[in-house]
């Protein structure tokens, strides 16, 4: 089974040429205010901080500090595998909830919706700092688990653990992970689900064999949003992760907001930069990222 | 296929299984869990905003109207409020005009496509901390003044963009041409061809993005903190509350803006026009 | 087409929407079309809670502009502000540890200052600037850069329920770093600090010039340490969170946190160490390029003033550098808010910037993931 939109020929595009003018705005928007100012801090991380300000001399100081201080490598990787596991988690916890919503329909899909967004309209830094009160050694988890005699003191690795930041990751980046995957599983035709079981595959087999894969383009987009999401994390880490905490997104924060020493920040950006597209290339098997953002393209 | 097969409802099946049922129940079940979990916070939220204590936590120590007194006749969360909703349609909309018209450039086959598709992808990569540094340094440069409408605006709507695309492509992808192409093969105007083809059919899309893309507007604090100056939006305002002051009312004022926002949304769903049929 | 709607179409819920946001719109207008606000306003950076309750109102009279402050991060985040690309012309007024402040802002030579000469026309309570922070004064060539507003000092901020009061080791730095509050302690995520205080805990008596073989001591030292600890808190809140939840007892604590949680009726007081409290000043300085700087010269005037002096304690913890903030202050008072500290009666050390900070901050980055 293939998509329907496999089939087309390359032949017809001629007649709508001028359309792909219309990609030219965003495209602008984007070079101006994504691409240049990246290039400005690659430029930047190749400077140095002096006490009266930025030393603009081309030298690779910021990189072999890096290099040879086994600290900010091994945050970068406990950063990688936090992002990992937190897109894992994320991903098995949140595809039942998309494939709930596509079974759906009229004013129950509406409610459902709304209900998936209301709590993402509060504000991310609230219901990060929500988990203190939650988890917390007098906080509501253990004061009910108190109540009901399961425990007789308070379990202090709820809060301030690598635990807490998955946790803390899973639940405001939950929406990345649901919307994508409930996007591409709502344009997915049913009919071949049907058409599936009528040729004699259980549920379980038509889900394996036709579902997931249809669905495979929502997957990755939201693994990979939630992947980044999590690598750039910042404020969750500060306020959950506790000693176990700190994750690459505060060290580069750090330069900035503490120690002052920006040419670092950058040079440190540029590696997590670079990291993470080796990464995607790493996991697109054809390397190639743009399939992976758009997957199921054929 | 045409596009009007492709989301069909599944007509209910009169041949269920008691397996299906079950599963069908474990799906609910797991929902539910899932809503619990997704609620549980905010209506400890809730619980604390009318906690009468000095501190945001339990235990419970009475009921009190005062911090709802106290944040609703002080003017800085109001002032917080109107600033991200302004920001957060005004970026929304920039953001999913670009989006929309970039996803219907791409499905056409141009010089470049692949880099720029790399390149729609790199506000993603770049994390926020990093995002924001980097527009301080870049919008200084440029002498920009910071402010709402100046830096955050920019970075707010380079923020959403990359989404907004991620979102509503695959929306615009994944429906057969053959209507369109027929259409501008009998002489229809480009944008007639838009209003009456395309529109229609991915307007659910447009809907979806633009709230997504308010939602990352209106959610947005990292990158925004650096650059907006001395203006604050909700995010920058919970911050403040957070990181200078214990602020016992911070339950309150986020209880305020949910409510709020809640109810624009639900205006904004109610406003939505009704799909012709 | 009709099918391709069902995702968001359904007939009754959007008459049953509309009827709720007409009413969530009804109740919520009038609150929302409140008054624009006013538009003179003197852009500052500087502890937030240094301008809270009545302070603010004093301030504003004094100076006739509506004063609009940034969210506070740290001393060396304003020092990022102003030294960013166009940072000179962005705030009005700043102020923060002088001690760390002064090199960077002040420039290498005459003419790199990034701050504004201030006018001592417009400054006359300068003159009570009390003799212990005369030396904050920042002049060169005759010309005033800085001006000491209020000073403060950290400590070990402990839970008095928890901790005992009258005991020889709640009284130095100890409670941060030996084991007996295991599990319920909390340190500051600040490289000079922790190291400065640790240090002084080690029994240096200069920490600030800890160096080479010295540091690495105090770093490991800090590492061994972290087991005993719950978190690393960055921010005053955080920090003030920690004590009033009773997450943990005892924490690197600066002095608005005490004054903060004692206001609220917490029982939680500062340790005056026998080592010494850390202190500091914090400096008022104008960005060079500032458009406001009469206003701003007016509410540095004003904070010098009786009204601010005399209040600032009362309302951050902080105290002023002003002769006039201890005019009506009692004597046990003077001593409960950390005065004896001019008078030599308690023990402190300046948290003096430390020559090698990138090697205390490289030293805390391996604490921190260690």
């Amino acid at each position: 089974m293939t998509l329907p939109q496999s089939g087309r020929t390359e032949g017809r595009r001629a007649p709508g040429r001028r359309e792909a003018l219309l990609a030219l705005p965003g495209a602008l928007w984007l070079i101006a205010f994504g691409v240049v100012p990246l290039g400005f801090l690659l430029v930047m991380s190749f400077w140095t901080s002096t006490i009266f300000g930025l030393s603009t001399d081309f030298t690779f100081d910021n990189y072999v500090t890096i290099f040879s201080d086994s600290v900010y490598l091994a945050i970068l990787a406990k950063t990688l595998r936090v992002a990992l596991i937190t897109t894992t988690i994320t991903l098995v916890l949140s595809y039942p909830v998309a494939y709930f919503l596509t079974g759906l329909s009229g004013r129950g899909k509406a409610i459902c919706l709304l209900l998936l967004f209301m709590p993402f309209w509060s504000s991310y830094v609230v219901r990060t700092f929500l988990w203190l009160p939650m988890l917390g050694r007098n906080g509501l988890v253990n004061t009910v688990l108190m109540k009901l005699g399961i425990i007789d003191a308070p379990i202090n690795a709820l809060l301030y653990s690598e635990g807490t930041v998955h946790l803390g990751l899973f639940y405001v980046y939950s929406l990345f992970m649901i919307l994508p995957i409930y996007l591409s599983l709502d344009r997915l035709d049913k009919r071949l689900v049907e058409a599936a079981a009528d040729l004699g595959a259980g549920p379980i087999r038509a889900f394996w064999r036709v579902v997931l894969p249809l669905s495979m383009p929502g997957v990755v987009s939201g693994a990979v949003m939630v992947f980044l999401l999590a690598c750039g994390a910042y404020v969750t880490p500060q306020l959950l992760g506790g000693t176990a905490g700190t994750m690459f997104g505060n060290i580069i924060a750090a330069q900035y907001l503490n120690t002052n020493n920006w040419p670092l920040g950058a040079a440190l950006s540029i590696l997590l930069v670079v990291v993470v597209l080796v990464g995607m290339f790493a996991i697109g098997r054809k390397a190639k990222l743009e399939e992976i953002f758009v997957g199921g393209r054929s | 296929m045409s596009a009007a097969a492709l989301a069909v409802p599944a007509p209910a099946a009169p041949r269920r299984l008691p397996a299906e049922q079950l599963r069908r129940l474990a799906l609910y079940a797991y929902a539910g869990a899932f809503f619990v979990f997704l609620y549980a916070p905010i209506m400890l939220l809730v619980v604390l905003s009318v906690n009468d204590s000095e501190v945001i936590g339990l235990p419970f120590r009475g009921v009190t109207g005062r911090w709802y007194e106290y944040v609703l006749t002080t003017p800085e969360l109001r002032d917080a409020l109107l600033n991200s909703f302004a920001l957060g349609f005004a970026s929304a909309a920039i953001a999913t005009a670009l989006a929309l018209m970039m996803a219907m450039g791409f499905r056409r086959d141009f010089p470049l496509k692949g880099l720029l598709m790399k390149i729609v992808l790199l506000p993603i990569l770049i994390p926020g901390i990093v995002g924001s540094a980097v527009f301080l340094v870049f919008f200084g440069y440029l002498g920009v003044p910071f402010g709402l409408w100046t830096t955050a605006l920019m970075v707010h709507v380079t923020w959403a963009l990359p989404f907004a695309f991620l979102t509503i492509f695959p929306r615009l992808h994944g429906f057969d041409r053959g209507l369109e192409e027929a259409a501008m093969d009998l002489g229809a105007p480009p944008m007639m061809v838009f209003r009456r083809i395309l529109l229609p059919i991915v307007r659910p899309g447009i809907v979806a993005t633009f709230l997504f893309a308010f939602t990352l507007s209106f959610d947005e604090f990292i990158r925004t903190f650096l650059v907006i100056g001395t203006q604050r939006t909700i995010p920058v305002h919970l911050w403040t509350l957070i990181i200078d002051q214990m602020a016992p009312f911070l339950p309150a004022v986020g209880v305020v803006i949910m409510v709020v926002s809640v109810g624009v949304s639900l205006a904004g769903f109610a406003l939505t026009p009704r799909e012709r049929s | 087409m009709r099918n391709a709607k069902h995702g968001t179409s359904g007939i009754g819920r959007r008459d049953f929407l509309k009827a709720g946001a007409a009413a969530g719109i009804a109740a919520g207008l009038p609150w929302l079309a409140g008054p624009a606000r006013a538009a003179a306003s003197i852009d500052v950076v500087m502890v937030n809670a240094a301008i809270g309750g009545p302070l603010r109102a004093v301030l504003e009279t004094a100076s006739g502009g509506k004063i609009n402050d940034a969210p506070w991060q740290s001393t060396t985040d304003v020092v990022s502000r102003l030294t960013a690309p166009g940072g000179t012309g962005r705030y009005d007024l700043l102020i923060a540890g002088s001690d760390f402040v002064r090199k960077p802002i002040m420039g290498p030579k005459p003419g790199s200052e990034l701050v504004a000469p201030l006018d001592p026309k417009a400054i006359a309570n300068l003159s009570k600037v009390s003799e212990a922070f005369k030396g904050d004064i920042i002049e060169r060539d005759g010309k005033v850069f800085m001006v000491p507003v209020f000073w403060g000092f950290d400590s070990v901020l402990y839970n008095t329920e928890a901790v005992p009061e009258n005991d020889a080791f709640t009284q130095s730095w100890a409670p941060l770093f030996e084991d007996k509050y295991a599990g319920r302690i909390a340190w500051y995520d600040a490289a000079h600090q922790m190291i400065m205080a640790a240090g002084l805990h080690l029994g240096h008596a200069k920490p600030e010039t800890l160096d080479g073989k010295d540091l690495d001591e105090v770093v490991k030292f800090l590492i061994a340490r972290k087991k005993n600890i719950r978190t690393i808190w960055s921010t005053f809140a955080q920090g003030t969170n920690l004590l009033a939840t009773g997450e943990v007892v005892c924490l690197y604590g600066p002095i608005p946190v005490r004054a903060e949680l004692q206001k609220k009726g917490f029982k939680v007081t500062n340790a005056w160490p026998k080592e010494g409290v850390l202190s500091f000043s914090h400096a008022a300085f104008v960005p060079k390029d500032s458009k406001n700087a009469a206003a701003s010269s007016a509410v540095i005037n004003a904070m010098l003033g009786k009204d601010y002096a005399g209040q600032v304690t009362k309302v951050s913890g902080y105290l002023s550098t002003s002769t006039e903030g201890t005019l009506d202050i009692s004597a046990e008072e003077r001593k409960r808010f950390g005065y004896g500290v001019l008078d030599g009666s308690t023990k402190h050390h300046g948290l003096s910037f430390p020559p090698a900070i990138a090697r205390w901050i490289e030293g805390w980055s391996r604490v921190k993931s260690a």
